[in-house]
């Protein structure tokens, strides 16, 4: 289990807080999603939680220890795939990576880099390079890449933000059936209200900055399969809106 | 292939054009024709004399070079990687830069003689600044994210630098090593016009004193084919064996 307590997060001494005495309880093996107004705050919870932020109150502690730096424990899936990816190795060094850092023979790392990339769909991509795959299939890397560590949480931070619309449902997918199978805790930002609904377990609402806090947080429990034409969905969907709405207004 | 065929036709324009001017429209002792400076570059050659030239020039370029690169790259990564270092050296940088290296030949031969050495520290430091600067700016504009993303490997400090920061700075690193190369080239002519016995620019300013124009113009074609040449035996050497590290160069990734 993950928690943050009172965590509250400025960039410069005096500076307006950025988040204000954030509350969260992030069950294990959960699709938490984290969902917000642009510019609240979301990935800067992210950034604290990953330990590339340090809180300056308040403490984000997992299963009992306290984060102190960034771990393959916890790997971020960034945004831009194209600048997080390393564009000097191909698909299967890619993956490879992380299993080099840590010592791991080569024997023992080609069946996981095999298995995670038929996992992602890019088994017949292997030795091409990052500039050489869509952004979708970057994404796909990104998501391989992480996976191959086994890590206990998977941060994603808007992942399918800059992709088109069916590229991004097919990853929801994707996303989604990984999660089934590694049972890994995946915290998911997003400002999308549909696909946070059609994604998470949770659903965490944070208020409109300055100062953010988390407005409410609930379990997200749709049936399955998960269909936005459903009316449970939408009925769903609509008290989140509302929710959001209270927040930034009729803009 | 295009690309090929333009470069070619270019250069046989250039040619046409600089033969005609020989002929036609002025004094072949003022512009002596390819033709003429070709005839005498063949007999420099046989007689061994300009492959002497060549050869002094190319060998301080080969060692200056080499020497400003070994320098610039370290103290780069310092630059670029180390916050209070750059805030050190970034006035000596900027100083540094706006002074010619030609300017500093007579300080050069006072210091070192006019043997070998002050010219190959010439050279050496014009690459050092061109090398650093480039260095640093390649580790400065590594983007966040990339950098990140080692972390969550588990990278800190060595590890994280010699596995992520340097391979991604690579671009960079090579920008300057291929812009530090044209700057050996151009500066060793100035070196070789005070004190010395040899080396292209030795070779252009005898030609200045028995007017002997077709020798100039022997010389500077020496120079501008030295500096082509090097720079494909750079980009050989590059496209080749670094390739991986420059694809964000070659195909914008």
């Amino acid at each position: 289990m993950l928690r943050l307590s009172a965590a509250s997060k400025r960039f410069h001494d005096d500076g307006p807080w950025v988040l204000k005495d954030i509350e969260l309880t992030i069950p294990e093996s959960s699709f938490f999603c984290l969902l917000g107004p642009s510019g609240c705050g979301k990935s800067t919870i992210l950034n604290m939680i990953a330990g590339f932020e340090a809180a300056n109150s308040g403490t984000i502690v997992l299963r009992n220890r306290p984060i102190v730096a960034p771990g393959p424990d916890r790997f971020v899936i960034f945004q831009e795939a194209g600048t997080a990816l390393f564009s000097w190795l191909n698909v299967r060094e890619n993956i490879e990576f992380g299993m080099r850092v840590q010592g791991r023979r080569r024997a023992e790392r080609h069946p996981v880099v095999d298995r995670y990339l038929s996992m992602v769909g890019l088994s017949d991509h292997g030795s091409k390079f990052p500039d050489e795959l869509s952004g979708g299939m970057k994404q796909r890397l990104q998501l391989a890449r992480a996976l191959a560590l086994e890590p206990e949480i998977l941060l994603m931070d808007e992942p399918f933000g800059a992709l088109d619309a069916i590229t991004r449902r097919r990853l929801q997918h994707a996303v989604r059936s990984i999660w089934r199978e590694t049972g890994s805790t995946v915290i998911f930002v997003t400002h999308d209200i549909e696909e946070a609904i059609f994604l998470g377990t949770h659903i965490a609402v944070m208020t409109a900055g300055p100062g953010a806090t988390i407005k409410c947080q609930m379990p997200c429990e749709v049936s399955e399969p998960r269909d936005p034409s459903n009316p449970e969905f939408g009925g769903f969907y609509k008290s989140i809106e509302e929710l959001i709405r209270e927040e930034i207004g009729d803009e | 292939m295009r690309a090929a065929a333009v470069r070619t036709l270019s250069l046989l324009l250039l040619l046409a054009l600089w033969e005609s001017a020989g002929r036609l429209w002025l004094d072949p002792l003022q512009l002596p024709p390819p033709s003429g400076v070709a005839a005498r570059a063949w007999d420099l050659s046989a007689t061994g004399e300009l492959w002497t030239h060549i050869a002094a020039s190319l060998g301080r370029v080969i060692i200056g070079y080499a020497a400003g690169s070994a320098i610039g790259i370290v103290l780069g990564c310092f630059v670029g990687a180390v916050p209070v270092m750059r805030d050190f050296f970034s006035l000596p940088i900027r100083f540094f830069r706006s002074v010619n290296p030609l300017a500093l030949v007579p300080l050069m031969i006072l210091w070192f003689g006019v043997g070998e050495l002050s010219k190959v520290i010439l050279i050496a430091y014009l690459v050092t600044i061109v090398v650093l600067y480039n260095t640093a700016l390649g580790i400065e504009t590594i983007p966040a994210d990339r950098i990140r993303a080692g972390r969550c490997f588990g990278l800190t400090g060595i590890a994280l630098f010699v596995r992520v920061i340097v391979p991604a700075a690579a671009p960079g690193i090579l920008t300057g090593l291929r812009l530090g190369m044209g700057f050996a080239v151009l500066v060793v002519i100035g070196a070789e016009m005070v004190g010395a016995s040899e080396g292209i620019g030795y070779f252009i300013l005898l030609g200045r004193q028995y007017v002997a124009i077709d020798d100039i113009f022997v010389g500077l074609l020496s120079l501008g084919v030295m500096g082509v040449l090097l720079n494909q035996v750079f980009l050989l050497i590059r496209n080749r064996l670094l390739r991986r590290y420059v694809r964000t160069i070659l195909y914008r990734g």
